[in-house]
C-alpha cells in the first residue's frame, strides 16, 4: 500500500492541532457500518478521546441508554507528538495514513477497518526500532467491564466488553514485530463480534480473526479498497466547476454516510453514526429522512436494515401508542436498544432550573417520517414487495395512529405538538405534521386498498386527510406554519444576527417562541419531502416568507433550504447554504463535532445535489430530472441507482446525459415520460424546455 | 518565598484589602507585604495612625510606608523577582471612582503581573478561606492560556474553578441542535480548549458579557474573579473589564495578556484546505 497522492479530492489532510484534536479524531474516523472507530492518535494523550463504536449496541449508564464503548485497537508506543505530525484519510480506500516525525526517522502508520470483512481491522506502523514498538494489542475502555486475555509475548489478545443491557462485544487481535535494519514494523489484526442481546461467543472473534489472518494484511487492505471502490461507483458525485474543496467535502460527507451504516442487520442509525458518543448513538429522524434516502439510492441493502430497526421496534411503537390512549404505532422521538422512548425528560441547567424537554412527547411527526422513509426506500428501489409485505405496518399503523391522534370539529386537526421547527413548542396544526400526517394517510389508504385491506379503514384515513387542516391560504399561497403563526411578532433574522445563528440562545427561548423566526424548515420541509402532495407553485411564496425567518439554528437547516432554492430556480443563491453544510463537521461549525460528525447534514448535502440541484426524484417508474445548476457549477455527475438499475447521470447547463445498463425510464422538467435504452440516452436544452437528442 | 504586595491607603478598602491579600497568601505559602504610599503632593506625613496602619496592625502585617506617586512605587514593587502579584482597592469608597479609581487604573495598566483588585464593599470569606473562583473565559486561546496557570494553581489548593463563557451577537453558536444534548458536549470541548484545570466546571450564560460576569460574581460563593487582560482602556477596548471592575463586589484578579482577542462565530478549518501532497 502507498500513501494517497495526486488528487487532492480524494484526502482530508490534517495537521497536527491539540486545540482541535478530537474534531479531528471525528473527521478520521474509519468505519464499515457495524463498527467505528475514531481517527485518534496510536499513542496516549491527554487530548485524544480514542472509542471503538458498535452500531446498535447499547448499555444503560443511569438512566441513559449509550453506544457501548468497545476496546481500543489502535494503541502504539511511540513518541508522543509534540503536534507535528500529518494525518490523512485517504476517502476513495477508506485508509487513514499518518506520518510522525521522530528524531530517528519517521513513524508511519496505516489502519483500514475492511468494509469487505465487517469487524476485521488492520493496523500497520513503521518506524525505527527505538521509535517504535507495539504495546499491547487491544485496551478495555476505561472504566469499562471487560475482560481481558493476553499471552506473553504479547501477540495475541482479547477484550470482551460487556453492556450492562445483555449484550458485549468481543474483539481478538494478533499482532506481529519484526526488526530488519533498524527499521520496526508491527502489523496488526483485529476481529470484532457483537451481540446485542448476549455475550459473544468468545470462538465467534477468534474465528473471524484466523479467516482474517489466513488472508494476510496486504489482502485485507486489497479487498478492503476493492470494496470501497465499489461502493464509490455506486455513489459518487463531480461537480465540474465548484472547486476542490467542495468536491472534497461532498466526498466527505458521501464516505461517511456509507461508511455508518451495514447492510446484513437491523442497524441503528444514531446522530452521529459511528463517528462519537454525542447524542448517545440515539435514532432520531435523522436517520429515516435524511440519511436513509442515500442510502436507499446507492446502497439499497444498507437502506432496509435501517428499515428493519424500525421494524424489529414496531410492537414497541404499539405499545406506546396504547400507553397513550391510542392506535397503531407511535415511533419514539430519540429511539436507543428497545425502541421504547428515550429522550430525557428534562435537562437541569447550571443555575438550577430544570427545563422541560417536551420533544420526547410532543414531536411526534417522527411517525410519519418513518412511513415516508419506507416508502422512499420503495420508490428508489422499486421493492414494492417490501412495502407491500414486511413494511406494510409501518405505514398503515402510523396511519392508524394518526386516525386515532387527530381531533374533530368541523375540521381535523392535530392539537398540541412540535413540529421540526423547535422553537415553537406545543401548537397546533403544525403544517410539517399535518401534511406528514396527511401523506401518511393517503399512502396508507392506497396501499389497503392495493392489498385489498379493509376498505372502510381506509376510507376514513382518505376523509380524514381532506379534513386535516393544513394552514394553506390559496390567495397568497402561504402555509400557516401552526395555529396562530401570522399573529406573531413579524421578526426575520436578519434584524437579530446573521444566519446561522442559534437564535433560541440569543434570544431566550420564550422571546423566540413569540416570533415568527424559526429554527429550521417546518412548511419548507413539506415542500422538500412530498413535493407532489403540497400546490404547484406553493414552493416559491413560501421561500419567500419563511427563509428569511429562518435561522438556521439546527444543523439540518442549511442542506434542505439550499435543496429547496435549487428547485425554486434559484441555485446560485442555494450554493452558499449548500457549502455551508458541506463545511458543517470540516470547520467545526457547530463546535460539537468532536462528538461525532452531523450524518443528517451530510444526508442533506447528497439531497441537496440530488433532489435539488439535479432535480432527480423517484416517481412511481420514473425517474424524474428537472435540473437546476448553479451559474459557476459546469457538469454534476451523480451514481445512483434507480429500480436496481445503476445510473449515471452527467448533468450541465443545456445537456443531460443518462447512462443505463439496461432500459430505465425518466421523465425530464416535465416533458413527459422517455423509455431509454441500455447505454448513453442525451437531452438538450431548448429555450424553455428539454428535448431528447436523435440517436 | 513568594510575596504578595498588598497596596493600602486610607479608605474604606484597606480592610478587605489586606484581607483579600491574606487569603491569597494562606492558600499560596505566600508572605504578605503592606504598603502605604504617601504622595506628598496631597498627603503631608500623619500625626495619628492612619486607617491603613489601624488595619495593618489588625490584621498583624507590618506596614511599609514611602513617599512617592503611588502607582509609582507600586509598580517599582511588583517588579521585584519575590513578588507574585499585588493587591490593592479597587477606589477609596463604594460610591467613589468607577470604572477604579486612579490609582488602581494606573497600576493595572502597567503592571506585568496580576493584581488583584479589591473594592471597598467587598466581603472577603470570613474565615480567609478562598472557595471558589469564577474565571469567564471569551473561548480565544490567547484568554485560556493567560489563566490557566493561574486556574491550575487555585484548584491545586483546592479552590473550585467555575468556567463562564457567555454567549453574545458575535459569539453565540451558529448551530445548537438540541438544548437537552448539545450544551453538555459543546461544554466538554469548551473546557477542554481552553480550561483543562481538573474538576472545572462551565456555566453558559448569553447576553452582555459584562453583565453576566457581574451577575455570577454576585453569587455568595463567588470569592474571586479571574480575569485576563490586554491593559488597554483606551477607548474601544477592555468593555468588560470595565464593567466588571466597575461593577463588582468581589475581588477581581487581572491577569495581562498580549492581545486578547474576541472569538468569533467565523470558521476555524480543521482539516487542511490545501491540497495533499
Amino acid at each position: 500500500m502507498a500513501p494517497p497522492v495526486g488528487d487532492p479530492t480524494w484526502v482530508i489532510v490534517v495537521e497536527g492541532d491539540g486545540l482541535c484534536e478530537r474534531v479531528q479524531e471525528a473527521l478520521l474516523t474509519v468505519a464499515d457500518g457495524s463498527f467505528g472507530t475514531r481517527g485518534s492518535r496510536e499513542e496516549d494523550g491527554d487530548d485524544t478521546r480514542p472509542m471503538v463504536l458498535t452500531a446498535g449496541l447499547f448499555e444503560r449508564r443511569g438512566e441513559v441508554e449509550e453506544l457501548l464503548e468497545g476496546p481500543s485497537w489502535t494503541g502504539l508506543v511511540v513518541p508522543r507528538t509534540e503536534n507535528d505530525d500529518r494525518r490523512v484519510l485517504d476517502l476513495r480506500r477508506g485508509l487513514v495514513w499518518r506520518e510522525l516525525p521522530t528524531e530517528g526517522g519517521a513513524v508511519c502508520t496505516v489502519r483500514f477497518s475492511s468494509l469487505a470483512r465487517p469487524g476485521v481491522m488492520g493496523l500497520r506502523a513503521t518506524g525505527p526500532a527505538d521509535r517504535l514498538r507495539a504495546g499491547p494489542p487491544l485496551e478495555p475502555p476505561h472504566g469499562a467491564t471487560a475482560r481481558t486475555d493476553a499471552d506473553a509475548d504479547g501477540e495475541r489478545a482479547s477484550v470482551v466488553v460487556a453492556s450492562s443491557l445483555g449484550g458485549g462485544v468481543h474483539a481478538a487481535a494478533r499482532q506481529h514485530e519484526s526488526v530488519a535494519d533498524g527499521q520496526m514494523r508491527v502489523e496488526r489484526l483485529v476481529a470484532y463480534v457483537a451481540d446485542r442481546t448476549a455475550l459473544p461467543e468468545e470462538t465467534a472473534a477468534r474465528a473471524h480473526l484466523d479467516a482474517a489472518s489466513m488472508v494476510g494484511f496486504e489482502r485485507l487492505s486489497a479487498e478492503h479498497a476493492e470494496a470501497w471502490e465499489r461502493r464509490w461507483a455506486a455513489a459518487d458525485i463531480v461537480i465540474d466547476g465548484g472547486g476542490d474543496e467542495l468536491q472534497r467535502a461532498v466526498r466527505f460527507s458521501l464516505f461517511h454516510l456509507m461508511a455508518s451504516v451495514g447492510d446484513d442487520d437491523a442497524t441503528a442509525v444514531g446522530a452521529r453514526g459511528l463517528t462519537g458518543p454525542s447524542y448517545s448513538g440515539h435514532v432520531f429522524w435523522d436517520a429515516d429522512v435524511y440519511v436513509l434516502p442515500f442510502l436507499a439510492a446507492t446502497s439499497p441493502a444498507a437502506a432496509r436494515s435501517m428499515l428493519a430497526y424500525r421494524l424489529a421496534r414496531l410492537e414497541a411503537a404499539r405499545q406506546e401508542a396504547t400507553a397513550r390512549g391510542l392506535r397503531g404505532a407511535r415511533f419514539p422521538w430519540e429511539s436507543a436498544s428497545s425502541g421504547r422512548e428515550v429522550t430525557p425528560r428534562l435537562v437541569r441547567h447550571d443555575d438550577g432550573t430544570v427545563e422541560p424537554i417536551r420533544t420526547g412527547d410532543l414531536e411526534e411527526h417522527i411517525v410519519a417520517d418513518v412511513a415516508w422513509s419506507a416508502a422512499e426506500y420503495a420508490a428508489w428501489t422499486g421493492d414494492e414487495a417490501f412495502l407491500t409485505g414486511d413494511a406494510r405496518p409501518l405505514v398503515t399503523e402510523t396511519a392508524r395512529f394518526w386516525a386515532s391522534r387527530a381531533r374533530w370539529d368541523t375540521r381535523a386537526h392535530l392539537l398540541g405538538v412540535i413540529g421540526p421547527d423547535e422553537y415553537h413548542e406545543v401548537v397546533d396544526d403544525d403544517a410539517y405534521t399535518n401534511l406528514m400526517a396527511r401523506w401518511n394517510l393517503r399512502r396508507a389508504a392506497a396501499l389497503e386498498r392495493q392489498l385489498d385491506g379493509d376498505r372502510d379503514e381506509a376510507a376514513a384515513w382518505e376523509a380524514l386527510a381532506d379534513a386535516l387542516v393544513d394552514g394553506y391560504d390559496r390567495v397568497t399561497g402561504l402555509f400557516e406554519q401552526c395555529a396562530g403563526f401570522f399573529d406573531l411578532e413579524p421578526l426575520i433574522i436578519s434584524e437579530i444576527a446573521d444566519p446561522p445563528v442559534a437564535a433560541d440562545l440569543l434570544l431566550g427561548r420564550v422571546r423566540v417562541g413569540q416570533s415568527q423566526i424559526i429554527k429550521q424548515p417546518d412548511v419548507l420541509m413539506a415542500h422538500h419531502l412530498i413535493p407532489t402532495e403540497l400546490p404547484a407553485g406553493s414552493l416559491a411564496p413560501n421561500l419567500d416568507f419563511y427563509l428569511p425567518r429562518t435561522a438556521h439554528g439546527s444543523s439540518l437547516s442549511p442542506a434542505i433550504c439550499a435543496s429547496l432554492l435549487a428547485r425554486a430556480g434559484r441555485p446560485d443563491d442555494a450554493v452558499d447554504l449548500f457549502e455551508l453544510a458541506c463545511r458543517l463537521d470540516l470547520d467545526d461549525l457547530t463546535s460539537t463535532t468532536a462528538g461525532g460528525l452531523h450524518l443528517a447534514t451530510m444526508g442533506g448535502v447528497w439531497q441537496a445535489l440530488v433532489y435539488g440541484f439535479a432535480g432527480v426524484r423517484p416517481e412511481p417508474g420514473v425517474l424524474r430530472i428537472d435540473p437546476h445548476l448553479p451559474t459557476r457549477w459546469n457538469t454534476l455527475e451523480i451514481n445512483l441507482s434507480h429500480r436496481n438499475q445503476r445510473l449515471r447521470l452527467t448533468i450541465g447547463h443545456d445537456t443531460i446525459t443518462v447512462r443505463a445498463p439496461a432500459p430505465v425510464w425518466v421523465t425530464v422538467a416535465g416533458t413527459g415520460t422517455h423509455g431509454l435504452s441500455a447505454g448513453e440516452t442525451h437531452f438538450d436544452r431548448r429555450a424553455d424546455t428539454w428535448e431528447r437528442r436523435s440517436r | 518565598m513568594t510575596t504578595l504586595v498588598a497596596a493600602l491607603d486610607d479608605s474604606a478598602a484597606a480592610a478587605p484589602t489586606l484581607r483579600t491579600a491574606l487569603g491569597l497568601a494562606e492558600l499560596f505559602d505566600a508572605d504578605v507585604e503592606a504598603l502605604h504610599v504617601i504622595d506628598p503632593t496631597i498627603e503631608s506625613t500623619p500625626t495619628t495612625p492612619t486607617t491603613c496602619e489601624q488595619v495593618a496592625a489588625q490584621l498583624g502585617v507590618e506596614l511599609h510606608q514611602r513617599r512617592g506617586v503611588p502607582e509609582d512605587e507600586i509598580v517599582a514593587e511588583l517588579r521585584r523577582g519575590d513578588v507574585a502579584a499585588g493587591v490593592l482597592g479597587a477606589r477609596r469608597s463604594a460610591a467613589g471612582r468607577r470604572p477604579a479609581g486612579h490609582t488602581a487604573l494606573a497600576v493595572l495598566q502597567r503592571a506585568a503581573k496580576p493584581v488583584v483588585v479589591v473594592p471597598p464593599d467587598c466581603r472577603p470569606p470570613t474565615d480567609g478561606v478562598l472557595r471558589r473562583v469564577l474565571v469567564p473565559l471569551d473561548g480565544t486561546e490567547t484568554t485560556a492560556r493567560a489563566v490557566e496557570h493561574t486556574a491550575d494553581l487555585f484548584a491545586g489548593r483546592g479552590v473550585d474553578v467555575l468556567a463562564l463563557h457567555v454567549f453574545d451577537e458575535t459569539t453565540v453558536p451558529r448551530f445548537w441542535d438540541h438544548p437537552e444534548h448539545e450544551p453538555e458536549e459543546f461544554a466538554r470541548e469548551f473546557l477542554r480548549r481552553y480550561c483543562r484545570t481538573e474538576g472545572t466546571h462551565l456555566r453558559l450564560r448569553t447576553g452582555d458579557p459584562g453583565e453576566a460576569v457581574l451577575e455570577a460574581a454576585a453569587d455568595p460563593e463567588i470569592d474571586l474573579v479571574a480575569m485576563a487582560w490586554s491593559q488597554d482602556l483606551s477607548p474601544g477596548h477592555a468593555r468588560t473589564i470595565r464593567q466588571v471592575l466597575a461593577g463588582c463586589c468581589t475581588a477581581m484578579l487581572l491577569l495581562p495578556v498580549d492581545q486578547p482577542r474576541r472569538a468569533t462565530r467565523g470558521t476555524h478549518p480543521v482539516a487542511s484546505r490545501s491540497p495533499a501532497g
